[in-house]
C-alpha cells in the first residue's frame, strides 16, 4: 500500500472517530473531576484509538469500542485500582428499602406538558448523577445516554450482564431517590410516604390470551 | 402478574432487553394499569432529562474540536513516518453479496404471499397477487445476524414485493401482526409519495416495510423489532438533529437507522448517506 493510500485510510478513520467526540466528552465529564481533565481524556482516547486502528473490528459498534478505550485510559491514569467501589456493590446494603415510589408521586415529578422531568428537577440531575457511586454512574450513563445494549456495557465494563443489570437498577434507584428528596424539599410532591398501589389496586384480571390481545390491538 | 412483579421487569422492558414473551406480558399489564404506565412514563422522562443534563454539561470548550483534530493529525503523521502499517483486514462488506440477497428476496416473496392469503379472512384486506407456494423454510441462521438483516433490507429495497396495502387507512391493521407500534411515516415535506406497505416475515416474527417515491428515487422504510435485529450494530453512528442515527452503505444503497424503545426504523435509498440520515430522523 502506498503512503498516500495509508494516509487516506487513516484520515477516513480519524473522521469516523471524531464524530464520536461529543459522546466521549459526555461520558468523560461524568468520570473526570474537571472539565480540562475530561477533555484531555477524550484527546488521549482518540489518539490511542488511531494508533490501535487495526484492532477495531469493522462492523462492530465503533462508539462502544472508543468508550472502552476511554474507560481503560481513565482507570490507568487516574485510578490504578479500578473504578471507585461502593459499599453497596455486593449484597444488597439495605434490603428493606426497595425504592418503591407511588405513581402519584412520580406523576408530580414529571413535566405534565412534556416528555421529560419538571425543569426544576432536571436542573438537579447533574449533581444527583455525580453523587452516585462511579461504577453505577458509568453503567447508567452508558445505557440511558449512550444507549448501549447490556451486552455492549458488559463487554466495556468487563463484568457479567447480570452485574450490569443490578448496577443499572441500583444506580437508577439512587438517582430517583435523590430526585424524590429534592422534589419533596421543593414541595412538588407531598412529604408523607404513600401506601403502595398494590393494596389499593383492583385485583389483576386473568392473563389475556394472545389471540384476544391481538384482537384488542387491531380493534384500536 | 402484580405491579411489583411488572416493576421488576420494567427496566429491561424499557431498555428493549426483555425477551419477547415477557415483553408481551408487560405490555398487556400496561394497557390495563395506569400506575405502572405512569412508572414507565416516569422512567422515560428521567432518561430524557438525563440526556439533556449530560449534554448540557458536555458543551465543548472553544477550540476543543480543533485541538482534537490537531492531535490526531500529528499522530497520523507520526504513524506514517515510523511504521509500515499492516494491510487492512479484508472488507466484510460483500460477504453475503452473491447468495443471500437473491435467495432471501425469493423466499420472503413467497412466504409473504402465503401470509397474505392466510390473513385475508381476518383483516378484510384487498387481495393481492396469489400464488400457491408452500412457505419455504427460513434457516435458523438466516435473519438474526444484523449484517444479513441489512442485506435482506437492501434486497427488499432493490426488488420490492407487491404491496399488501396501498390505502393508508389500513396501516393500523398491520400492527397486531407486526407486534409493535406502526405509524405511517409522513414524508410529504420532501415531496415523497407513499406507494404501499407490507408485513414481511423475518424468521419467526414480522417486520413492516413501507415504500415511497421521492421524485425519481424509491425509498424503503423498514420498521423492525430491535430485540430481533440490531442494525445499528453494523452501521456507523452519527448525530443528526440531536438524534443518534446509524448509517452505512451496502451494494451502492445507503441505509440509515434509528432505534428507540425497542422499535427500529431504517431507510434504504439510492441517495447519499447524509440524505438518508436526514430522512431517518424526520420520519421516526
Amino acid at each position: 500500500m502506498s503512503r498516500s493510500e495509508k494516509r487516506a485510510e487513516l484520515e477516513e478513520f480519524e473522521r469516523a472517530i471524531l464524530t464520536h467526540a461529543p459522546n466521549l466528552l459526555a461520558v468523560a465529564c461524568r468520570l473526570a473531576r474537571s472539565r480540562p481533565e475530561a477533555e484531555d481524556l477524550v484527546q488521549d482516547t482518540l489518539v490511542k484509538a488511531l494508533r490501535a486502528k487495526e484492532q477495531y473490528e469493522t462492523g462492530t459498534n465503533l462508539k462502544a469500542w472508543l468508550l472502552k478505550i476511554l474507560k481503560n485510559t481513565f482507570i490507568n491514569r487516574y485510578r490504578r485500582s479500578g473504578l471507585e467501589r461502593s459499599v453497596m456493590d455486593g449484597p444488597e446494603a439495605d434490603p428493606l428499602a426497595d425504592g418503591w415510589i407511588g405513581a402519584a408521586t412520580l406523576r408530580g415529578m414529571r413535566d405534565p406538558e412534556g416528555q421529560a422531568m419538571r425543569p426544576v428537577l432536571e436542573r438537579e440531575i447533574s449533581a444527583a448523577l455525580d453523587a452516585i457511586p462511579e461504577e453505577f454512574r458509568l453503567v447508567v450513563v452508558l445505557a440511558d445516554v449512550e444507549e448501549l445494549s447490556y451486552r455492549e456495557i458488559a463487554d466495556l465494563v468487563g463484568c457479567p450482564i447480570g452485574t450490569v443489570m443490578s448496577r443499572l437498577h441500583r444506580g437508577r434507584r439512587l438517582l430517583k431517590t435523590s430526585l424524590l428528596e429534592q422534589a419533596r424539599m421543593m414541595g412538588l410532591v407531598p412529604a408523607a410516604s404513600e401506601s403502595t398501589p398494590d393494596t389499593k389496586a383492583p385485583p389483576m384480571p386473568a392473563p389475556v390470551e394472545l389471540e384476544s390481545y391481538r384482537q384488542k390491538r387491531s380493534a384500536r | 402478574m402484580s405491579c411489583r412483579q411488572v416493576a421488576a421487569l420494567l427496566e429491561a422492558f424499557l431498555d428493549g432487553e426483555l425477551p419477547a414473551e415477557q415483553t408481551l406480558t408487560v405490555e398487556e399489564h400496561l394497557v390495563s394499569c395506569e400506575d405502572c404506565l405512569e412508572r414507565s412514563r416516569f422512567s422515560t422522562a428521567l432518561k430524557t432529562s438525563m440526556r439533556h443534563a449530560v449534554a448540557l454539561d458536555a458543551t465543548p470548550s472553544a477550540g476543543f474540536e480543533a485541538r482534537l483534530a490537531g492531535a490526531l493529525r500529528s499522530e497520523r503523521e507520526r504513524l506514517l513516518q515510523t511504521q509500515s502499517l499492516p494491510p487492512p483486514a479484508a472488507s466484510r462488506r460483500f460477504r453475503w453479496s452473491s447468495v443471500v440477497p437473491l435467495t432471501l428476496a425469493a423466499a420472503t416473496t413467497f412466504s409473504f404471499v402465503t401470509w397474505v392469503n392466510n390473513r385475508l379472512g381476518n383483516n378484510g384486506l384487498a387481495p393481492v397477487a396469489s400464488a400457491e407456494a408452500p412457505r419455504p423454510p427460513v434457516t435458523a441462521a438466516s435473519m438474526l445476524d444484523p449484517e444479513q438483516a441489512l442485506e435482506a433490507l437492501v434486497s427488499y429495497h432493490a426488488a420490492p414485493p407487491a404491496p399488501q396495502i396501498t390505502d393508508s387507512s389500513l396501516v393500523p391493521r398491520l400492527e397486531p401482526e407486526a407486534g409493535m407500534p406502526v405509524h405511517l411515516p409522513e414524508m410529504k415535506q420532501y415531496g415523497a409519495s407513499w406507494e404501499g406497505g407490507s408485513v414481511i416475515p423475518v424468521k419467526n416474527y414480522h417486520a413492516v416495510i413501507f415504500r415511497y417515491r421521492l421524485s425519481n428515487h424509491p425509498v424503503t422504510v423498514y420498521i423492525y423489532d430491535t430485540r430481533q435485529v440490531r442494525l445499528r450494530a453494523v452501521l456507523e453512528p452519527r448525530v443528526v438533529h440531536n438524534q443518534p442515527v446509524h448509517v452505512g452503505d451496502r451494494h451502492g444503497y445507503s441505509i440509515a437507522a434509528l432505534e428507540r424503545r425497542g422499535v427500529g426504523c431504517a431507510v434504504a435509498t439510492d441517495l447519499d448517506d447524509d440524505e438518508s440520515a436526514e430522512l431517518a430522523t424526520t420520519i421516526y
